[in-house]
């Protein structure tokens, strides 16, 4: 509780100081806050340099709207939002989203518990960035940032209807890779592999 | 079901994932960053106004004090006050001023009174300055002098211009010295509000008007130059507190003279 009064002051402090565009401040929120964002940017854009500029587009817009932030909510949260928000432009900008792709069924339901000890996060963001553009945003808005359909569907501009389907389209790909995962270490594991 | 739990997975494993970015990252984003804030720099400029203006006022504050100060003890009190408000300098010189206020040796200025009082008692006619001496343990013996003679000299001090005797010197001298020796028998110095002080407002208004204009014309150019003027606004508030400190310097002389020469 002590730590978390004390964490709160000091994002006060520093807000307050990068409104008036103190450097060191600024710097200070960025390395609070970078490497979580990258992880963000990442999980929507595939290559790593494109997701790094938007990030870094993210952290502009961030100082830029700083004045805006009402203490509502935590900090973190709003610089998440801004950040999802810059990806999704980017990708608006960038790709066409909505490929309907044919998916076959996985044929049985992967082993969570066995991949769990074998795969990193870095792993679990490889696979998503292998899903289709569309897949993949929806399914990291709706299952990891928590929107509701409701509202990828306004963010996107998508129907509803459209953000389930591709959500349910973006699971069926996942489970079907999770599984060949799980196949995979299975033999690497029979060859001595130790998982890293 | 499977799904849900495929959701679930996928956010303890990916969902606070963090990744270092390229060390460059920050430069690239820094260059984009707004280079100079205007903000900041009118911040800087409001707080030099906010001094500027704060230590005319203290100025003000401190010569309607002084001014209407009953002893110098009580001046004394105020001084260490000022001092704490940093304007040290400034003080340093009024601090010396109580000294100004004994014009001349006090033996001279008794003397002088002594003989004034005398020569208006008892010899209003040509009188030389030995003839004052003369009259001097005159006036000691004398019982008629008494407090109406004190009074005799306070009322003919004041018409002291019109006088015209001959000595007309030693009148001058002995009108000085009146007050001089009143201050060496009490060792406080009485003030009363005279008519400068009650002008010192509107001059002091002035003042800071002339100042805000310049405050005004220096933000101004620091919009146009930049922090360049800030160093020029700082000169300006080094100028005004000099120039408090002069008129006020200056004010004390006065209030100081004008209680010895009413």
């Amino acid at each position: 509780m002590k730590l978390r009064i004390e964490k709160s002051v000091q994002e006060n402090e520093w807000i307050d100081a990068c409104l008036k565009n103190d450097r060191k401040a600024q710097r200070a929120l960025y390395e609070r806050y970078a490497p979580k964002m990258l992880g963000i940017c990442a999980r929507y854009i595939r290559d790593r340099s494109e997701a790094e500029d938007v990030m870094i587009k993210g952290f502009m817009r961030v100082f830029e709207k700083l004045e805006t932030y009402q203490g509502k909510g935590s900090f973190e949260g709003w610089i998440c939002r801004i950040m999802v928000n810059e990806a999704l432009g980017y990708l608006r900008k960038n790709k066409s989203m909505y490929l309907e792709v044919e998916i076959e069924k996985a044929e049985r339901e992967p082993d969570l518990n066995k991949i769990d000890q074998m795969m990193q996060a870095g792993d679990i963001i490889k696979i998503i960035n292998e899903l289709p553009v569309g897949y993949r945003t929806v399914f990291n808005m709706y299952a990891i940032e928590g929107y509701s359909h409701k509202e990828i569907g306004e963010m996107l501009g998508i129907s509803e209807n459209t953000s389930k389907s591709q959500l349910s389209r973006a699971r069926m790909l996942l489970q079907k890779r999770l599984l060949e995962m799980e196949n995979m270490l299975d033999q690497k594991v029979e060859g001595g592999y130790d998982g890293k | 079901m499977m799904e849900n739990r495929i959701d679930e997975f996928i956010k303890q494993k990916a969902g606070d994932t963090h990744i270092t970015p390229s060390p460059d990252a920050w430069d690239r984003l820094e260059s984009q960053l707004p280079k100079k804030d205007r903000k900041a720099i009118y911040m800087r400029i409001a707080a030099a106004v906010a001094l500027v203006i704060s230590a005319g006022f203290t100025f003000w504050l401190v010569q309607q004090n002084m001014s209407g100060n009953s002893s110098v003890s009580q001046r004394n009190v105020d001084i260490p006050s000022i001092e704490r408000k940093g304007l040290t300098q400034g003080f340093e010189e009024v601090q010396q001023l109580p000294e100004e206020i004994s014009i001349a040796d006090p033996a001279d200025k008794k003397e002088a009174v002594q003989a004034y009082t005398a020569s208006n008692g008892e010899v209003k006619s040509s009188v030389d300055h030995n003839q004052e001496e003369e009259a001097l343990p005159l006036m000691a013996e004398n019982q008629e002098v008494d407090e109406t003679e004190r009074q005799q000299v306070n009322e003919i001090d004041v018409a002291l211009p019109e006088i015209k005797t001959e000595d007309q010197l030693a009148l001058n001298e002995a009108a000085k010295n009146v007050e001089p020796k009143q201050q060496k028998e009490s060792l406080t110095i009485v003030y009363k509000p005279s008519r400068k002080v009650a002008a010192a407002p509107e001059e002091h208004q002035s003042e800071i008007d002339k100042a805000k204009k310049n405050v005004k014309d220096f933000i101004e150019d620091a919009k146009d130059k930049g922090d360049n003027t800030i160093e020029d606004l700082r000169a300006i508030s080094n100028n005004v507190v000099a120039l408090n400190v002069g008129r006020l310097k200056e004010k004390v002389f006065k209030n100081n003279k004008n209680e010895a020469k009413p």
